[in-house]
């Protein structure tokens, strides 16, 4: 998937004045019905608008993120970029997401491939607040055959539906820079407080927290509060 | 010892009825994100046996009368908050009587059912709540109780399809194909809920 057109921003744009019908979006933007199907497909798709019997609204997503400042959409647009194309792994037997981790810092090291820990599994090692439900890393591209291969080897395999994957991978042309915490290349806290507005439900919170030390400032469409030690 | 060990200690020890009310409740159905935080719901009778095993553990007791709530403080793990009376408005009684046990790495749990999970959460309604019933309904959605869920949610007057259509949009970034979930589960909701 690519990243948001001029076509897409503006079916956003008008959106921000209400839910439009489609054929209403067709002659603002001025392109064929045919064209703002497929656009508003794509947008559905990243969770930026929701259809409801030819209707089209904002997704709470996007009303969140027109809240917010300008450098924080921008950053979040080029994140959620970077996060689409991913693999989904299950491993073989139930174990934590410290051992997931394990796995994948093991297999860097041994095949000198590139990593980022990312999204939730780097909040928790930042804020040690929401445990995470599984590793998450960027690796490159070029590794992404590599990767797969190794983690086969350990006994991973491709998710199937209905199932919560224990890593996630996004193939990327380059990996994010990194900090070490504890020996575990994270991306940094601006990153994974880019991910978690990109990502809402938990990832917002894993935003709040990190918002802290950042120094930023989330302006919330729903009620929300940190209640236990972070707080 | 963490803050759930804790309290299902006390629970044993002062043979408490309770029912674990917040994200430790989505435990019986996937491993999936927590705070350290522990929300229970347990019979007003049995409070204070469980108040004098908490201060034996170094917890201090404080009462939000606003948010109707015994808070159980330790100043380095955390909050334990207890609930006696409703939670969302659902009766406590009502949490503890369809509550289920589960064994989580060998130890004994009361969680409330997963149609009242989804009803107090959607109550609550923050972003983690709402994150918390999207993994229910993807996990059991054709499973749920959905004439008690449509039953209940007409008491407590509340949006049920509208609420669950808008959590499904917080969808773990764990999923396969996320659109094509977000739809599927749109379309069951749709269908299973009457108001």
């Amino acid at each position: 998937m690519k990243n948001l057109d001029d076509l897409e921003f503006s079916i956003l744009f008008y959106l921000q004045e209400g839910t439009q019908r489609i054929r209403t979006l067709s002659s603002l933007v001025g392109v064929p019905m045919s064209t703002v199907y497929r656009k508003i497909g794509e947008l559905e798709e990243r969770n930026w608008v929701n259809v409801r019997n030819r209707e089209v609204s904002l997704s709470e997503k996007a009303v969140l993120l027109l809240k917010q400042k300008f450098e924080v959409v921008v950053g979040v647009i080029h994140v959620e970029h970077q996060m689409l194309n991913k693999i989904l792994l299950k491993a073989s037997q139930p174990s934590g997401w410290e051992q997931q981790i394990k796995v994948v810092v093991e297999i860097s090291e041994s095949e000198s491939l590139d990593y980022a820990i990312a999204a939730e599994t780097a909040a928790y090692l930042y804020t040690g607040y929401q445990t995470p439900s599984a590793c998450i890393a960027y690796i490159r591209e070029k590794d992404k055959k590599t990767w797969i291969q190794f983690l086969k080897e350990r006994g991973y395999r491709q998710n199937s539906e209905g199932e919560l994957a224990d890593i996630v991978l996004f193939s990327v042309r380059s990996v994010p820079q990194t900090i070490s915490l504890n020996g575990v290349k994270c991306v940094s806290r601006k990153r994974v407080f880019l991910e978690g507005l990109s990502l809402m439900g938990r990832g917002l919170l894993d935003s709040l927290v990190i918002s802290k030390s950042l120094e930023e400032r989330i302006f919330l469409t729903v009620p929300e509060e940190l209640t236990d030690v972070v707080a | 010892m963490l803050l759930l060990d804790d309290f299902i200690l006390a629970c044993q020890k002062s043979n408490a009825k309770y029912a674990l009310v917040g994200a430790w409740a989505l435990i019986q159905i996937t491993r999936y994100r927590t705070t350290h935080d522990v929300d229970a719901a347990v019979l007003k009778t049995d409070l204070w046996k469980l108040r004098e095993k908490f201060e034996e553990i170094g917890y201090f007791y404080l009462y939000n009368p606003r948010l109707e709530k015994h808070e159980f403080k330790h100043t380095e793990k955390g909050d334990i908050d207890v609930y006696t009376e409703k939670i969302g408005g659902i009766p406590i009684e009502q949490l503890i009587d369809r509550a289920s046990t589960i064994v989580l790495e060998g130890q004994s749990l009361r969680c409330v059912s997963p149609e009242d999970l989804i009803l107090v959460k959607l109550v609550a309604g923050r972003e983690r709540d709402m994150a918390d019933i999207a993994v229910v309904l993807y996990h059991l959605i054709e499973k749920l109780d959905w004439n008690y869920l449509n039953e209940e949610a007409r008491k407590l007057d509340i949006k049920l399809k509208e609420g669950l259509i808008n959590c499904v949009q917080r969808l773990p970034i764990t999923v396969p194909n996320p659109p094509k979930v977000r739809k599927q589960l749109t379309e069951r909701i749709n269908d299973l809920s009457k108001s």
